[in-house]
């Protein structure tokens, strides 16, 4: 079957250690401790990437959700199917989310800038990876709201939003 | 002093069963969860974006500032190369080595929107041991069948030495390492978790507000959270515990299954109720299942032949050369659509991965504690009945 040999000399249940496979459990050691000394070293820097500790929400206060709650979303026409509209939090993997919320804010400026331009070329391609399509002219971004009723499941009724708030409309940057 | 490390070498040096088999079949687990990881994420989505909350990383500074299209596509299609490599076990140290910096550089691209969200386990610590304490080649990989087919001696799958064991101990102490820590950092901190009784019962109603807006589900216990939120305090309690408690990883294999029990039902809540994804650290976890035991039972099946046939049939040679046209195939396609087949076209996420992971792994979990429990008691019946067919005898 799919094997090969040890060069290393060993027998198959150990008995005392070669030097050889003993230097390697040296070597294996020393990295492990210096990845534990890292560890404890940095704490809870992460300055130090790749070598962070774990804070894992360590300082969070988080307030009761509000009796409303909004969310930001993107409105674009495709040249060959209509308009599609979808949350801007969905654009990538939710860990990564903290990606969008700069482009978005940098996008929707009031100034022109060469950034805002950037900005909107990034989201542009931000819904092209999503949708798997670049063909649309121009992207409308705006704000949902809805009630919310935390004594129900669900506690927002998605389909029925209060109001959609207009944020900013614009051509894709060529 | 001397007999504290004679302890220490004998915990290092124990023989594990079937070690050389389990850590080659975990090489394969490992590059295979990994691709599904990488497929999660388009690194394309990069491209222009603007700087984030923490552009001023040291390790940063190594990579260009505004990386190009090219640079991009290029991290991604290079690491699914080596993963592809690495699964089939070709040059397996310089596969291991390219997914170690590739991965890297991946992960330092990101770390500017987050460092938290990391997965620091698989992409870094696990290819680093896996680096130093070799061995994931020498067994279920096209580098071994060559060697063997030049006449080399194979490794058995059940060679149990203690070498092949090194990356699953040192696996063990840096989770015995990294989930106190996050205890240690709640309690010391400034004090949020041990201040506040509602901490928990908010974060998870404000989870549900949030998720039901992406278009995800509901917390179903949303509204008796919402009048019951002090209870919040117990349940912080009870994460600080968990998360302290996890220096028993190292107490004996009772206490480590349990453990991992509590950690899938923890992290599947997590997911689910918070919003919290531990997808990553699956490969890790993944280093402490017997994938030689579990493929020894499969082996014998039809399928399993069915599918092992036209590899043995082919050879080391042509297979190595059907693995690089399959991997020139999927790497020239990823960002087209290939990587979705690695998540069944977004059916398999980082939340809905622990609704196959949590239940099967508890029950492995638990029948494994209830045959160690049978086994115990079957031993002391026998002691039990040695000792009074001996007071008989005499």
């Amino acid at each position: 079957m799919l094997t090969r040999p040890i060069r290393l000399s060993m027998s198959l249940t150990e008995g005392e250690p070669t030097v050889s496979s003993r230097s390697t459990l040296r070597v294996v050691q020393l990295v492990l401790g210096l990845l534990v000394a890292g560890l404890l070293f940095v704490g809870r820097s992460e300055h130090y990437f790749p070598i962070t500790g774990w804070p894992l929400y360590e300082s969070i206060r988080i307030a009761r959700p509000d009796a409303s709650v909004n969310a930001t979303y993107l409105g674009v026409s495709l040249r060959d199917g209509g308009p599609r509209e979808l949350p801007a939090q969905r654009l990538v993997e939710y860990s990564r989310a903290g990606l969008i919320q700069g482009t978005i804010d940098a996008a929707t400026a009031r100034q022109d800038s060469p950034a805002r331009t950037a900005a909107r070329q990034h989201l542009a391609l931000l819904i092209s990876l999503k949708l798997g399509t670049p063909t649309f002219d121009s992207i409308r971004v705006f704000q949902r709201v809805w009630t919310v009723d935390l004594e129900r499941v669900p506690p927002v009724n998605i389909a029925r939003p209060v109001m959609s708030v207009p944020v900013d409309q614009f051509a894709v940057p060529r | 002093m001397s007999t504290l490390l004679a302890r220490f070498d004998q915990w290092w040096t124990r023989p594990l069963p079937n070690a050389a088999g389990r850590y080659g079949l975990y090489r394969m687990v490992f590059a295979l969860s990994y691709l599904w990881h990488v497929s999660e994420f388009d690194l394309r989505a990069l491209f222009g974006a603007p700087s984030g909350p923490e552009p001023f990383l040291p390790f940063l500074q190594l990579l260009p500032a505004s990386p190009s299209m090219g640079f991009l596509q290029g991290v991604d299609v290079l690491l699914v190369l080596s993963l592809f490599l690495l699964a089939a076990g070709i040059r397996v140290p310089l596969s291991t080595a390219l997914v170690l910096v590739v991965g890297l550089i991946r992960e330092a691209l990101l770390s500017e929107y987050g460092v938290e969200n990391g997965n620091l386990m698989p992409i870094v610590f696990i290819p680093l041991l896996a680096l130093v304490a070799p061995g994931w080649g020498h067994t279920y990989s096209l580098d071994a069948w060559s060697a063997q087919r030049r006449g080399e001696a194979p490794v058995s799958p059940a060679n149990d030495s203690w070498r092949y064991a090194l990356t699953v101990r040192s696996v063990l102490i840096l989770l015995a390492v990294l989930f106190p820590m996050a205890g240690w950092f709640k309690v010391t901190g400034d004090g949020t978790w041990l201040r506040y009784d509602d901490l928990l019962p908010m974060l998870l109603l404000r989870r549900s507000v949030d998720s039901v807006v992406m278009g995800w589900w509901a917390n179903p216990l949303g509204p008796w959270l919402s009048a019951h939120a002090s209870i919040g305090y117990w349940l912080q309690i009870g994460v600080v515990a968990f998360e302290l408690s996890f220096v028993l990883l190292l107490a004996g294999t009772t206490a480590r299954r349990m453990l991992f029990a509590a950690l899938l039902v923890f992290h599947a809540v997590s997911a689910l109720w918070v919003m919290v994804s531990f997808g990553g650290m699956l490969a890790a976890y993944a280093l402490f299942v017997d994938w030689e035991s579990l493929w020894q039972r499969v082996r014998g099946l039809a399928v399993a032949d069915i599918l092992r046939r036209p590899f043995v049939a082919l050879g080391p040679h042509r297979c190595l050369a059907v693995v690089c046209i399959v991997a020139a195939v999927v790497t020239g396609t990823w960002h087209a659509g290939t990587r979705h087949a690695f998540t069944l076209g977004g059916l398999i996420n980082w939340r809905t991965i622990w609704f196959v992971v949590t239940p099967v792994g508890l029950g492995a979990i638990l029948v494994s504690l209830w045959r160690d429990l049978e086994r115990r008691r079957f031993t002391s019946r026998e002691s039990g009945r040695a000792v009074i067919a001996d007071r008989v005898h005499q």
